[in-house]
């Protein structure tokens, strides 16, 4: 793709995406426009200089080129531009962020939030999960038991809070501001890789469509699909659907080994930090996956063979085929949108 | 409550157009004839960017050498003659070809009369019967020129003076071009006829461009351009003195070889009976000093007007947007409206999924002081 000529009047560049060609091809009426939604996907709000004089605070931004359409649906329109009904009031907008603190010795945020590692079966899981390790290291390292049909509980599940993540007193948001909580979610996985399931009983969750990329689209919301909302310390819990303002349960899970408290991911300290809901949900590698050989299938055509040490130097390093794909949390009043990233490994 | 979406109002928001969108189609006769040599010689019959088929029916032109991936089929070339002629004889040369691709052509583009009998071509239009030859109309040998729909594309403009053909009709084959004539449209949309099953079609006519005291042709009748078919028929007489009005008869020339004497020259009547369907393809490419046209695209368009009202989309899920709750453009200074900048608009099925995208060329301020309606047109 190249930059639009941007020297003379502002033109609009229309192309149909390779979904709406496909649903005209299909000729059964499906292709049918009835909405749009405005994108910034190139700007970088960081160079808006606040404090500079009126008419400069922009330069940069208003410069920036940008690129011609693309043709794939799910590489455009990442981040939309949102219209809240309270237009001038507001300062601050929920975001969504991975929950994944360790306690018991480490208050910090793991390093969670630069991705998960995700064993297609028992053999990998095993040899990235040394007994000799100390768990809260592992867990540190992101590891995911994602091999097991129907597994879960603790040892493959992502959790993750929405909410204003300001210094603001502990609170729950719906007290102030109801419709900034977030009550429904898209997930978006690569169904060729990854599947979800619920965090308790670990059901498969049946996505809403996957698109001609194999990304396969879970929509998740409070009244349809409880089952993804979770309870959270000092913040709403969820009954039967709804959302309750009691502040009494904390979402715990426990690895078997080492109890992880999952306390709030909102908020710049223990005591801050204006809480909406809460996404939780597991992954599962697909089975088709785990049963191709690394020399062959999704291993060799999305993937390539690394070195990694889960152990932080205990051990030496393993060498596995491994994949890297994205899981997509976007919430639907919202909009605002995080990437998880997953690194999916098979031992070699 | 934040929304990310706006739905369309049917009528007011999505409207329809039709546009016929033409372009200009220049073929110059280097290319059909000259440039693509083997060895830098010409040799006619052997050029790179002809393509000639084991059963000889035809000849296609290309843009360049068609073994390569970059070349374009431009044109097709090929003869009639009427089995009525009389031209074709047991001794002729793929007598059965010539015939079946007269007869071929008149079945689409002549028709049938009530007794389901074929229609003959005809370069006022009228087509007859084969028992009903007309002397100076029906056209019964005839050159064929066969556009690709890629220059075509939905139909060869109807416009006075749209399509111009221009042929070297001097005697001798080597200084062909020092006399030319000029076949073009010379009514275009008036008396437009539509007679052919071909849909619309309308006579091509000739005119010498050179003041020799000897030339006839004052636009003179030589063939029929259909438009929507995309195919050009000359009659052969054009390169006959006693119709075109030169000293002599044009001498057509079916094959030269390298360093060689070139063959036997013959008349267009001779050519047409004697040599075989791509030697007479070759004669005519050797006549063409060039080929112009204009196109015609029928777009037809959907137009969605998307409306970013005063109060709408000021604020953005960007991921730079925020720093971490706080909105960067406000800088928790509620005297700072909030600012986005438009980018990309997309057009979603009801399902939320992205069915066309468009890109502004540089970003748009948005801001509680602005409304933008921004006009989105697919062309289909």
């Amino acid at each position: 793709m190249g930059y639009l000529d941007n020297s003379g009047d502002i033109i609009l560049d229309a192309v149909l995406t390779d979904a709406g060609r496909a649903r005209l091809a299909k000729g059964d009426g499906s292709f049918r426009i009835v909405k749009f939604a405005l994108g910034d996907d190139e700007i970088d709000y960081s160079l808006y200089q606040v404090d500079a004089n009126t008419g400069y605070e922009d330069l940069r931004i208003l410069k920036l080129p940008i690129f011609e359409a693309f043709t794939n649906n799910t590489s455009t329109l990442n981040s939309k531009l949102l219209t809240y009904s309270n237009n001038t009031s507001l300062l601050y907008l929920p975001v969504i962020q991975g929950t994944d603190r360790i306690t018991g010795g480490d208050s910090g945020l793991s390093p969670l939030n630069s991705g998960y590692f995700a064993g297609v079966n028992e053999a990998t899981y095993d040899l990235m999960n040394p007994n000799s390790v100390d768990p809260i290291v592992k867990r540190k390292a992101g590891i995911l038991k994602t091999y097991t049909q129907g597994n879960a509980g603790g040892t493959n599940i992502l959790v993750y809070d929405q909410g204003l993540d300001s210094a603001a007193s502990l609170n729950w948001l719906g007290n102030t501001q109801p419709d900034l909580v977030e009550q429904q979610y898209i997930v978006e996985v690569d169904d060729r890789l990854l599947q979800v399931i619920t965090s308790q009983g670990g059901a498969a969750a049946s996505p809403s469509f996957v698109d001609d990329d194999s990304i396969a689209s879970y929509f998740f919301s409070l009244s349809n699909t409880p089952d993804y909302f979770g309870s959270q310390v000092d913040g709403p819990q969820v009954s039967n659907g709804a959302l309750v303002g009691a502040y009494t349960l904390a979402f715990d899970q426990n690895n078997g080994v080492n109890t992880i408290n999952t306390p709030k991911g909102i908020g710049t300290s223990n005591s801050t930090g204006l809480l909406g809901t809460r996404l939780v949900f597991g992954l599962n590698t697909k089975t088709t996956v785990a049963a191709q050989a690394v020399t062959e299938g999704l291993w060799t055509s999305l993937g390539k063979q690394e070195s990694i040490d889960f152990s932080s130097g205990i051990l030496p390093a393993n060498t596995y085929a491994a994949i890297n794909t994205v899981v997509r949390i976007t919430g639907v009043t919202t909009g605002y949108r995080t990437d998880v990233p997953v690194k999916v490994l098979k031992d070699v | 409550m934040a929304t990310s979406f706006k739905t369309f109002i049917q009528g007011d928001d999505i409207g329809s157009t039709r546009n016929l969108l033409h372009e200009a189609i220049p073929i110059t006769g280097t290319i059909v004839s000259g440039t693509y040599t083997e060895g830098g010689t010409l040799m006619l019959g052997k050029e790179t960017n002809i393509k000639n088929y084991s059963h000889g029916m035809f000849q296609s032109v290309y843009d360049y050498p068609y073994l390569s991936s970059s070349a374009n089929h431009i044109f097709d070339l090929s003869v009639g003659v009427s089995a009525n002629s009389g031209y074709l004889t047991a001794s002729s040369a793929m007598t059965g070809a010539k015939s079946d691709l007269y007869n071929e052509l008149c079945q689409m583009v002549c028709g049938y009369d009530i007794t389901g009998s074929l229609l003959e071509l005809d370069v006022n239009g009228n087509f007859t019967p084969r028992a009903t030859y007309v002397e100076g109309s029906t056209m019964r040998q005839v050159f064929i020129v066969n556009f690709a729909r890629l220059l075509s594309k939905d139909e060869i403009q109807p416009a006075s003076g749209s399509f111009i053909m221009k042929l070297g009709l001097n005697a001798d084959p080597d200084t062909a071009f020092t006399q030319k004539g000029i076949i073009f449209d010379k009514d275009g949309t008036v008396g437009i006829k539509n007679n052919s099953p071909a849909g619309d079609f309308n006579t091509l006519y000739a005119t010498a461009s050179y003041t020799a005291a000897g030339s006839l042709m004052r636009n003179t009748p030589v063939g029929l351009v259909f438009y929507q078919a995309g195919i050009a028929v000359i009659t052969s007489s054009v390169f006959m003195n006693d119709y075109n009005g030169e000293g002599a008869n044009a001498g057509l020339i079916e094959k030269t070889s390298a360093g060689g004497t070139p063959n036997i020259e013959r008349t267009a009547t001779a050519l047409l009976s004697q040599v075989n369907i791509s030697g007479a393809c070759n004669a005519l490419r050797n006549r063409i000093f060039d080929i112009d046209f204009n196109n015609t695209t029928e777009l037809n368009s959907t137009i969605y007007f998307c409306r970013a009202n005063r109060t709408e989309f000021n604020f953005s899920s960007n991921p730079t947007y925020l720093n971490n709750s706080s909105i960067r453009v406000r800088n928790e200074n509620i005297e700072n409206p909030p600012v986005s900048y438009i980018t990309t608009v997309g057009l979603y099925g009801q399902d939320n999924e992205l069915l066309a995208v468009g890109k502004l060329s540089e970003p748009l301020k948005k801001t509680p002081s602005d409304e933008f309606t921004l006009r989105v047109r697919l062309d289909y």
